[in-house]
């Protein structure tokens, strides 16, 4: 085979991609075929199906290239927040009104009728639109002015689980491909050494509910789009770290050698999947190299620190904001940033204070930062959680909480293409349903999809012969939403 | 939109023939033939058929094109130029063109050109081919008769000829067996295997490795596994819950199945309805496990009814999908647009499989189960051993209470509230009494219940006991209650049927009580004796703490009752005051009882904590909650003796109910046999029935693509207009008829494919064919495709060595990294993750513990489903996390090692030798000069590097290393690289 010297690069100096491009005899094009895939679209997947790869994305010209959405994982309390309702304080304790909850579901309260509970935090303007925010964010209102807060924001179920599954996938259901798995099959990847879809997890206290693979699954997309989960502890990416005793230099020979063993086989067999695995063992070996370095965010300035509110060596929501703005300067196109523990069934009052108190500054420093750095203009900012909370009490005295609540709560969106300084929407006078503008999760994934250049009716991919996309069968581009 | 005038004729000029009669071959060109269901069906059903299909409420202009009179009237056969068909889609007027530029589903030329030749050649209407009957084809004539194995041989290779191909030449000997043992179990073969068949020249050696490898136990494990995705096996229920479940009886029924080569009618007939057959074996029952596989969500904030529906959808589609190869979900919500099964189609088959007993709440309790009893009969002889000497201690007198405590009691004696009780709902005083009984006793709605004035009321610190007459049908009930489940309160119950309890059963009596309010802590019971029967029964409760607990049924005590935890020592006290006829949830009455009762006492010590606990009674209670676990408990099918109505469902929404439909099959298949029962039994007998020609071409298509790779039907789960056409029809068809013929024997049909002549063709090619047929849709070379998940995890065991090669029985854990389990916190009961002691954890990948919401990372980053839903047909993926797992996971690290210390033993002295050895077991041949010079170099490298560092050897072989004689630390490193860079080789995760 006639081999180019740039295949065999030396211990400290990983192949370059140009290097495979150069490859000899049929190689190289198909290896260059499979880093396209990686890439775009270029290639169709596997078997040839009839549909062929005819997605001829972008559908026109997109304002985002990347998304972080920032998940508060069980539910933040939109009247607590963001959603002033003073009518709440003036009848607290009296029954919610029939003609407002009468036939409504909930996942715990089983009361007949079910009391009204005003917030006990006190709510100030901010920002050229004058959106309310409550004295448990004082920093993301500062941010007020390159945000818009969507306070009508619509789901179909009471539960934690289908709830989420239906943020991430816009389906109840397990199973279906997630928004980040969406984006890179149809988009690929612009990021050199790092998946294209990466997920963050973190827990500061409160009741939390377990976040399973399938929220950021691939579905029945191919599974190399499913969200990587970065890990605080132990390997970042499962088995990234070579064994003990097993230097670098002993992997790159290794790798050396398995690729001159492969390379004999592809002139025989001239199978394209031959030279797509070498060409995945060469990423991977530069992953080795990049991702600790990724996570290593003690090499940021003590400013950038204390912006985000980082927390040293323990793992926290500021650390993966931080990490997550690194993730997207490196061209990772979704990272997912999930703070667990926002379900508060019990004893709102500390708890709340204390997600806020982990989450608020952490995620207008990203907006900020974002900003700072020209990334924002491209970049799709969502915060949301999988839905609201009650503006009725679960539980009383003075461990009171609030349940479940799909009907009306609040999300904020900001950066590529989204309006600034905004609020959309409102809910009823007890913060219950939505009555103006109302965004249904399929909605805010439409719109999310055409700042991102798709058309999310004509993003589709067929399983089980029906063409399915993020949005299922509903879903519309939400002007107001847009600059 | 202007309404379309679709009864004009405009003649128009057409001049986009010219583009075509520059090219030649496919179906646009302009001599080709067009066939209507091959060339004219997927594009009217993808372009057309959403607005003028079956389904009234989409459809536009009230036009079909779906039927033969419906484009016949928009069209004159053999005058393209005259139809109005062919005018609309060659318009290029934005007003007049089809489909309109705003469905966005414009036709390409291609497809305009097509449709225009198919009017010019008269129009012929037809069916979708997969719709077709089965016609047995002769097999074709060809030229090269001395390639021709069997009648698969003619079918592939009239298609090279007629495309001017050979076929490729057969394979060597040793990429041969090793196919053969791949394809056929599963595993690699050792290198004595491949030795053995090389050496064998008698002309009948292939054959005689090829049954051989048919009667192996390995073969059914093999053909299981791709049956397990369609099933969607798993060992989990699934949703974010995901407990354990007792899910390998069934798949153990499968493998039995393979085993035995079960005709494949009788194969459907069991899994579908085994239950209804008449006089069912066990293994019947179990075999219904199939659709009880559907996944269930636990918990106790679902909508039970939404998610009970969810369950028959799914089992709904996975039926079409495994079983006809057709996607009947999508008839869910509407007709389906592009194949003829209507939503009322939909709703027959949903209306069969909704009388299974289950409400849609934890299955795991709730559905209908079956007591395998214990795994070995030692056990049960154990237990009541064990029971005869708690019996006994119990009835030695005991000592007298330390510090008397005072009792508590209640009495309801005929037909009277207790004043200073609080009465919910309305609970009636004047039923029935029970036969010879003084007074009427109290009857409960369903909404009922009375409740103590007081928390402090009942709060029971000794022993206590419950008891009264009860005459009920009621299912699922609390008699007696102090709890609140979800407020964290609980102190105990007492009632019918459990509400979450793996082993309760609906209609039996089950009890608990908890030393801890906030998380369950203590004792279950769970009776063997049916009670809701709607007669009457004296129950009771007795409980003694850290002693005892147990249930009297009629004056018996139920000593088969299920008992699993230890009596606590004390019981847990909640500020719930005493329910009687209900349980709290959530700060309000649930699980309420409907019945009648009498006689309620309510007696026991209140006040200071009493006995010591017997610590041999102690000891005897744990052994036997121990043993109580080992229970195997199968999830089954049932039947409603009442079957359930059933309605469409407006929108696919299940609480949106429409016209009323009858259990039956989607029509343009035909109808249920006559006398056939509407039930599930009916479907399986229709389904095997030969009547439609679904059933045959899906499960010939299936057993193609596991002995070949792929299937002849690329889109296995979809026969419809959406699938792909199969690459060779008649043989498809040729196939399907020999399955039926030999009576639906599967290894049939295996044995004529691994023998063919187109199974032992070579996988390499030459650049110029991979160019040409990149997917090798022609044949003409075998298909070389990377290994599944399972395979790869299997060859690297098999390879060193560790593989155990034990078959079925419960499933096992392999290691998993502790903080995958982080994020989800103790709700999952089966966090933190045990790993199955010795060398369990080295059983086959097929019995790895397949949990949906965190399935084992090898198996996941190696393309392996998590099986929410039934998998036709896994995606295969090549990706960089896939080569960390096979250089950097600890079981492929112990692999390599193993690997190394083996060939180092077996081959003492001699480097060539031993990597030769090497490649023999991984690859099952030798190296080639030049990689035995790679590999050489590779371990001369190593040798230097470890012996320099040892501490890295050391490091690298771990403390566990298995010790070769003369084999120092930094050779056995050294070669453990070279073993991992074997078992790194594309070629040993690939089947060549």
């Amino acid at each position: 085979m006639n081999q180019s010297p740039d295949l065999q690069p030396s211990a400290d100096q990983p192949v370059p991609r140009r290097a495979l491009l150069q490859g000899g005899l049929g190689l190289g094009t198909v290896a260059f075929q499979w880093l396209l895939a990686r890439d775009g679209r270029a290639v169709a997947e596997g078997s040839a199906t009839t549909q062929g790869n005819a997605l001829a994305l972008p559908h026109h010209v997109p304002k985002a290239k990347r998304v972080v959405h920032l998940f508060m994982s069980g539910g933040p309390s939109h009247v607590d927040m963001f959603d002033p309702k003073p009518l709440l304080n003036a009848e607290e304790g009296k029954p919610i009104p029939k003609s407002i909850a009468g036939e409504f579901k909930f996942a715990m309260i089983r009361d007949a009728a079910p009391i009204v509970k005003g917030s006990p935090f006190t709510f100030t303007k901010h920002g050229q639109a004058g959106g309310d925010f409550s004295d448990l964010v004082p920093h993301t209102a500062k941010i007020a002015d390159e945000i818009t807060v969507i306070r009508s924001m619509v789901t179909d179920t009471v539960v934690h689980d289908a709830a989420c599954w239906m943020m991430n996938s816009g389906s109840i259901r397990a199973g279906m491909p997630t928004f980040g798995a969406w984006l890179s099959w149809g988009l690929g990847n612009e990021a050199d050494d790092l998946p294209a879809f990466v997920v963050l997890t973190s827990h500061a206290g409160g009741q939390a509910q377990p976040l399973v693979e399938s929220y950021w699954g691939s579905g029945f997309l191919p599974s190399q789009h499913q969200g990587v989960k970065l890990r605080s502890e132990g390997d970042p990416i499962l088995f990234v770290s070579n064994p003990g005793g097993v230097s670098s230099t002993v992997r790159r020979r290794q790798l050396d050698a398995l690729a001159r063993l492969n390379e004999e086989r592809f002139a025989q067999a001239h199978d394209p999947e031959i030279a797509a695995r070498i060409a995945a063992y060469e990423l991977a070996y530069r992953m080795q190299t990049s991702v600790p370095g990724l996570m290593d965010i003690s090499s940021e300035p003590k400013h950038v620190h204390e912006a985000y509110g980082t927390t040293g060596n323990k793992a926290s929501f500021a650390n993966n904001c931080l990490l997550a703005r690194r993730l997207l300067e490196r061209g990772v196109r979704f990272v997912q940033v999930y703070e667990m523990g926002w379900d508060q069934h019990g004893d709102l009052v500390n708890m709340i204070r204390k997600q806020c108190d982990a989450t608020d500054r952490a995620s207008a420093a990203l907006v900020a930062d974002l900003r700072d750095r020209g990334l924002l203009d491209d970049t799709l900012v969502i915060w949301s959680g999988e839905f609201g909370r009650t503006p009725v009490a679960e539980a009383k005295g003075e461990k009171w909480g609030r349940d479940h609540h799909p009907y009306g709560f609040t999300a904020w969106v900001a950066g590529g293409g989204f309006a600034k300084g905004r609020v959309v929407g409102q809910t009823d006078e007890y913060g219950w349903h939505a009555i103006e503008k109302p965004v249904h999760v399929h909605d805010l994934h439409a719109t999310a999809l055409h700042l991102l250049g798709i058309d999310h009716q004509r993003f589709t991919r067929r399983f089980q012969g029906r063409d399915f996309r993020l949005t299922d069968v509903a879903g519309r581009v939400v002007p107001d939403l847009m600059a | 939109m202007r309404r379309h005038n679709i009864g004009r004729t405009v003649v128009r000029a057409v001049t986009a023939t010219c583009f075509a009669a520059a090219l030649a071959g496919p179906a646009w060109a302009i001599d080709a033939a067009i066939d209507f269901g091959r060339d004219v069906l997927p594009i009217l059903a993808g372009h057309c058929f959403q607005c003028h299909g079956s389904d009234e409420e989409f459809r536009k202009a009230d036009l079909r094109l779906d039927t033969a009179d419906g484009i016949a009237a928009t069209l004159v056969a053999g005058k393209p130029d005259e139809s109005e068909f062919v005018r609309r889609i060659e318009s290029g007027d934005p007003d007049e063109m089809m489909p309109p530029p705003a469905t966005k589903k414009p036709l390409s030329e291609e497809q305009k050109l097509i449709l225009r030749r198919w009017v010019k050649q008269g129009a012929a209407w037809g069916r979708h081919w997969a719709f077709e009957p089965t016609v047995r084809p002769e097999p074709p004539a060809v030229k090269n008769q001395a390639w021709v194995r069997n009648p698969i041989d003619r079918f592939v290779l009239a298609k090279l000829e007629a495309e001017g191909l050979a076929p490729a030449p057969e394979a060597s000997r040793e990429t041969l067996v090793r196919r053969l043992f791949l394809d056929l179990t599963g595993l690699p073969p050792t290198p004595g295997d491949v030795a053995a068949f090389v050496a064998d020249t008698k002309p009948d050696a292939y054959t005689r490795l090829v049954e051989r490898l048919l009667a192996s136990d390995h073969h059914a494990e093999r053909l299981a596994q791709q049956w397990l995705d369609l099933a969607r096996y798993a060992d989990t229920w699934g949703y974010s819950g995901d407990d354990p479940r007792t899910a390998w009886p069934w798949r153990d029924w499968v493998l039995e199945a393979f085993k035995t080569n079960m005709p494949f009618d009788q194969f459907v007939i069991e899994q579908l309805a085994g239950d209804l057959l008449e006089n069912p074996t066990q293994s019947q029952k179990i075999a219904t496990g199939f659709h009880a596989n559907a996944m269930m969500a636990l918990g106790n904030t679902y909508d039970y009814e939404e998610y009970r529906t969810e369950t028959i959808y799914d089992r709904v589609g996975t039926t079409g999908t495994a079983l006809l190869g057709l996607t009947v979900g999508c008839a869910r919500c509407h007709d389906h647009v592009f194949d003829p099964v209507t939503q009322k189609d939909y709703f027959k088959l949903f209306a069969i499989f909704n009388n299974i007993p289950h409400e849609g709440k934890y299955f795991g309790v709730h559905g209908p189960r079956l007591d395998l009893g214990f795994p070995d009969k030692s056990m049960e002889e154990k237990r009541e051993a064990i029971v005869a000497e708690i019996k006994r201690l119990e009835e030695t007198p005991a000592e007298p209470a330390a510090g008397a405590a005072s009792l508590a009691e209640l009495r309801i004696d005929g037909a009277k509230a207790i004043p200073t009780w609080k009465t919910i709902g309305k609970p009636a005083w004047d039923g029935e009494s029970p036969p010879d009984r003084q007074g009427a006793s109290a009857s409960f709605d369903g909404a009922s219940a009375l409740q103590a004035p007081n928390a402090a009321d009942f709060a029971f610190v000794g022993k206590f006991r419950i008891a009264c007459a009860i005459k009920t049908t009621d299912p699922v009930a609390d008699i007696v209650s102090k709890y609140d489940w979800t407020a964290a309160e609980r102190s105990f119950a007492f009632g019918i049927g459990g509400e979450g309890d793996r082993l309760a059963k609906p209609g039996f009596l089950c009890a608990w009580v908890s030393s801890n309010a906030k998380q369950f802590t203590g004792v279950q019971i769970f009776s063997s004796i049916m009670v809701a029967d709607g007669q009457w029964h004296d129950i009771a409760l007795e409980f003694e703490p850290g002693t005892s607990i147990r249930l009297v049924i009629d004056g018996k005590a139920d000593e088969a009752a299920v008992v699993l935890g230890e009596p606590p020592p004390v019981i847990a006290v909640t500020p719930r005051p005493i329910l009687v006829g209900a349980g709290y949830r959530n700060g309000q009455p649930d699980f309420h009882y409907t019945g009648l009762l009498h006689g309620l006492s309510i007696s026991g010590e209140v006040g200071s904590p009493t006995n010591p606990v017997s610590k041999e009674l102690k000891t005897l209670r744990k052994q036997m909650a121990e043993i109580d676990k080992q229970r195997v408990i199968a999830d089954v099918m049932a039947e409603l003796p009442q079957p359930r109505d059933t309605f469409i469902h407006k929108r696919g929404n299940y609480n949106a109910p429409g016209d009323k439909v009858e259990p039956g099959v989607p029509e343009m298949l035909g109808a249920l046999p006559a006398g056939a029962p509407a039930n599930r039994l009916g479907l399986a007998q229709w389904l095997v029935s030969g009547t439609h020609p679904l059933t045959a071409r899906v499960a010939a298509n299936r057993l193609w693509s596991a002995v070949m790779g792929v299937g002849l039907v690329r889109t296995p789960g979809d026969f419809g207009t959406r699938g792909e056409p199969p690459t060779h029809r008649a043989l498809l068809d040729w196939l399907a008829a020999e399955l039926v013929a030999s009576g639906w024997d599967q290894r049939h049909v295996v044995r004529l494919i691994a023998t063919s002549a187109a199974y032992r063709q070579s996988s390499d090619a030459s650049a110029e064919l991979v160019a040409r047929d990149p997917a090798n849709l022609l044949l003409a070379r075998a298909t070389r495709r990377r290994l599944d998940a399972e395979q790869i995890r299997d060859v690297a065991l098999a390879a060193s060595g560790l593989l155990n090669r034990s078959v079925g029985g419960p499933s096992v854990k392999p290691d998993m990294p502790a903080h995958l389990f982080d994020d989800l916190v103790p709700v999952q009961s089966d966090a933190p993750w045990k790993p199955s002691p010795g060398s369990a954890r080295h059983r086959r990948s097929l019995y790895v513990t397949w949990k949906r919401m965190l399935l084992n990372p090898t198996l996941a980053t190696f393309d392996a489903p998590s099986r929410e839903v039934c998998v036709a047909q896994r995606v295969v993926t090549n990706t960089p996390l896939q080569s960390f797992v096979l250089l950097n996971d600890h079981a492929f690290v112990e692999a390599a090692v193993a690997l190394a210390a083996r060939v180092l033993a077996e081959h003492p002295g001699d480097d060539s030798a031993r990597l030769d050895a090497a490649m023999r077991i991984v690859v099952s041949r030798s190296p080639s000069p030049r990689e035995l010079e790679t590999l050489g170099a590779l371990l001369a490298d190593m040798r230097t590097h470890y012996t320099a560092d040892a501490a890295a050897a050391q490091a690298l072989i771990g403390p566990k290393a298995p010790a070769v004689k003369d084999v120092p630390p930094p050779e056995l490193a050294a070669w453990t690289v070279v073993a991992s860079t074997v078992l790194n080789l594309d070629e040993a995760i690939s089947r060549q």
